[in-house]
């Protein structure tokens, strides 16, 4: 009677418990490799099936050759106008949208005394990063391309600035400027958020010596700070290009398209990404679909291209010389 | 300028450092530099608040006259109907395509990507896990229209083909809950309403997929980045206490919830702020149909479609107020999630002095981080 193994003996139930710990433990590392494993798998499907398909349609014509320069349906078509345009917009987006973005991470890092205004800063970089791409290119396409007179003429002057770079902006009509400058406002915010995560790793001994010897703030700023947090820096800015590389919502509006290849950001522009979309959008032929994959493949290895010059720079990051 | 710095000494003079070597070249940067660099500074922050006040105010005060006409009803009404003279409009079909989605995708994403996170911080050898994020990062950074395009072009043909015909013909046997009698009087049954309807692959159960591929990145690098900010004491007490695997990483992961919440929240930001990817799988029709295999239209994608087909005022405010809307969602999730993240990574800074805090290196030998930045913490 005693020696009656019961469900309800404490030394049972004890090991039953254990088993049963034991199990789910096991089982949830098999779960997490799993879906580990699910994750990669679905990048290699997307790659792969992005790489083999653009790559069957990838020739030098593609590279040489504009949408439109084609007479008849068998001349070689190419997307150089978007390889162009994408070039172009990003780089213009880039004279912009780095000083800004530097020069506000430089502040909230650096020069940020007040603590509200700081905070107020810091949060709306936070919300600016975080807003839907769509709205800031509606953003820009309202003041540069629609131009409304926001703000008793605020936008207007703004543009009389603007149009001393860009003298021949047709009003209202979309442009590569306006595909630029949305693209910029994306990459501001991004910018000064990894800017002012750079510059606050700075060990606080280096800005003190420069202090101790006798440098001013911005001597110690220049000559200091910034090149012991260049390299991350240079890390934040080249995410930052990548990123707005493969945007399209934001140029939907702004850049307005364009088939043959111009150089000319007063006038519209292709980007590879809108060009994807658009021929994604046309009809069905089979010509379209084969530039669609091999826009597709340009851009991507473009972007990763960006992102492993990212690895090889932030390598030895925060290499205190 | 308000600067609080004591005065530093006089740089030493030309003729007693005629032992030194010569002085590097360069700008004479003085004290009148030191004014204009923290004014241009400051200017890069004003020109951040002035973007925002920008897109703020541009897009209320466009939408102005669709709030004066419809006011609070345009979040309840579900009419979308843009013909002049019979405008009538209404954001919730928007809103049940935008959070339907984002939720599904969601309901897919947080179980991969907390796996994947696990897996990568506690689980796999040194080699693998730096592997697996760089992957993983990579997927992060591939842009929206190639997720589009795939998924429009591969997945949505097999979703019509096999997977929706397929997941039917199981789904609608399974009936658990009662749903009432809303049609015919006829009772519907929970699961197995959710598959009615023709499979026609362009629906909420694509916009689903395609977001939960988009987000499982994010979501997965940033609780990365929260679990490897664990001191790791919390994990061998458990283990000390004779814990297993899985219920040290519960400890871990019931310390760090709150950083992970703000991960979730910052995945959702992201889906319900999604155009490209989403335009091109959801169907695109303004419909409020209680089915996975509904299409449905989002709040962006609507901007997207409709915005430069606006040929009228009122129109054009409505598409604006749809906007207004999408901003506002994003912007109240975007500060929540910041918020609980920054909680949580302060919280661990303080604990651990900063050790492994993040993906970025910590300062080799800096002081133990604090609430103060470097500007405070020298000038202190």
């Amino acid at each position: 009677m005693s020696t009656l193994p019961t469900n309800s003996s404490p030394a049972r139930r004890q090991r039953l418990y254990n088993l049963k710990a034991r199990l789910i433990s096991w089982g949830m590392i098999i779960f997490c490799t799993c879906v580990a494993a699910l994750a990669v798998f679905c990048l290699f499907a997307i790659f792969g099936y992005i790489f083999y398909r653009g790559a069957e349609y990838l020739n030098w014509n593609f590279f040489f050759h504009s949408q439109a320069s084609r007479r008849h349906p068998s001349a070689p078509s190419g997307a150089a106008n978007s390889i162009v345009g994408t070039l172009i917009m990003v780089g213009l987006a880039s004279i912009f949208g780095v000083p800004v973005g530097i020069l506000c991470g430089i502040y909230l890092a650096e020069y940020s005394r007040d603590a509200w205004f700081s905070h107020l800063v810091r949060l709306v970089v936070d919300v600016l990063a975080g807003a839907p791409s769509i709205l800031v290119g509606v953003l820009a396409y309202e003041i540069f391309v629609r131009r409304i007179n926001l703000y008793h003429g605020f936008a207007l002057r703004l543009m009389r600035a603007v149009k001393m770079v860009a003298p021949f902006v047709a009003k209202g009509d979309p442009s590569g400027w306006a595909g630029a400058m949305a693209l910029a406002f994306i990459m501001c915010p991004i910018i000064a958020r990894t800017t002012e995560e750079i510059i606050k790793l700075v060990p606080a001994h280096l800005r003190e010596a420069s202090l101790g010897l006798g440098a001013s703030r911005t001597q110690t700023l220049f000559r200091v700070i910034l090149p012991t947090a260049r390299a991350g820096i240079i890390t934040g800015i080249m995410l930052a290009i990548a990123r707005i590389a493969g945007e399209t919502a934001p140029l939907l509006f702004t850049a307005g398209g364009n088939n043959y290849l111009s150089t000319d950001p007063n006038k519209p522009m292709s980007a590879l990404p809108f060009e994807v979309y658009k021929a994604y959008q046309s009809p069905p032929r089979p010509s379209w679909q084969h530039q669609t994959w091999a826009c597709m493949l340009v851009l991507i290895v473009l972007i990763l291209i960006f992102n492993l010059l990212v690895r090889f720079v932030s390598r030895n990051k925060m290499k205190v010389r | 300028m308000p600067n609080s710095i004591a005065e530093p000494p006089a740089p030493p003079s030309g003729a007693a450092a005629g032992t030194l070597p010569a002085p590097r070249r360069g700008l004479v940067l003085g004290k009148k530099a030191d004014w204009t660099m923290h004014a241009l500074a400051l200017a890069g922050a004003a020109a951040m608040l002035l973007l925002l006040a920008l897109l703020v105010g541009m897009i209320f005060s466009q939408s102005l006259p669709a709030i004066r006409r419809y006011g609070w009803g345009f979040l309840v009404s579900t009419h979308w109907n843009p013909v002049v003279g019979q405008d009538r409009y209404g954001v919730l079909q928007f809103v049940y395509g935008t959070f339907m989605s984002s939720f599904l995708g969601l309901l897919i994403a947080v179980p991969v990507s907390l796996g994947s996170a696990i897996m990568i911080v506690r689980i796999a050898p040194k080699w693998l896990s730096g592997t697996v994020s760089f992957l993983v990062e990579l997927l992060a950074a591939v842009p929206s229209i190639a997720y589009g395009l795939w998924g429009a072009l591969i997945m949505v043909p097999w979703l019509q083909n096999h997977g929706e015909p397929w997941l039917k013909a199981i789904g609608r046997h399974i009936k658990l809950i009662p749903v009432g009698h809303y049609r015919h009087h006829k009772i519907e049954w929970f699961p197995a309403n959710l598959v009615h309807g023709g499979a026609y692959g362009a629906d909420l159960l694509a916009g689903g997929l395609i977001l939960a591929l988009m987000i499982t990145p994010i979501i997965t690098a940033v609780t990365r980045d929260v679990l490897r900010a664990v001191p790791p004491d919390l994990e061998q007490g458990a283990y000390g206490l004779g814990a297993t695997w899985w219920q040290a990483t519960r400890v871990v992961l019931g310390y760090s919830s709150t950083g992970i919440y703000g991960a979730i929240i910052l995945g959702f930001a992201r889906a319900v702020g999604e155009t490209m990817a989403i335009i091109m799988v959801i169907g695109n029709s303004d419909q409020i149909k209680l089915s996975l295999f509904a299409s449905a239209q989002t709040m962006a994608g609507l901007l997207a479609n409709e915005f430069t087909s606006t040929d009228h005022t009122i129109y054009r405010a409505a598409v604006f107020y749809v906007g207004l809307v999408l901003l506002m969602s994003t912007l109240i999730m975007n500060t929540l999630a910041r918020l609980l993240v920054m909680r949580v990574t302060r919280r661990k800074a303080q604990a651990s002095g900063g050790k492994r805090a993040g993906r970025n290196p910590p300062p080799s030998d800096g002081p133990p981080k604090t609430d103060l930045g470097p500007a405070e913490a020298y000038t202190a």
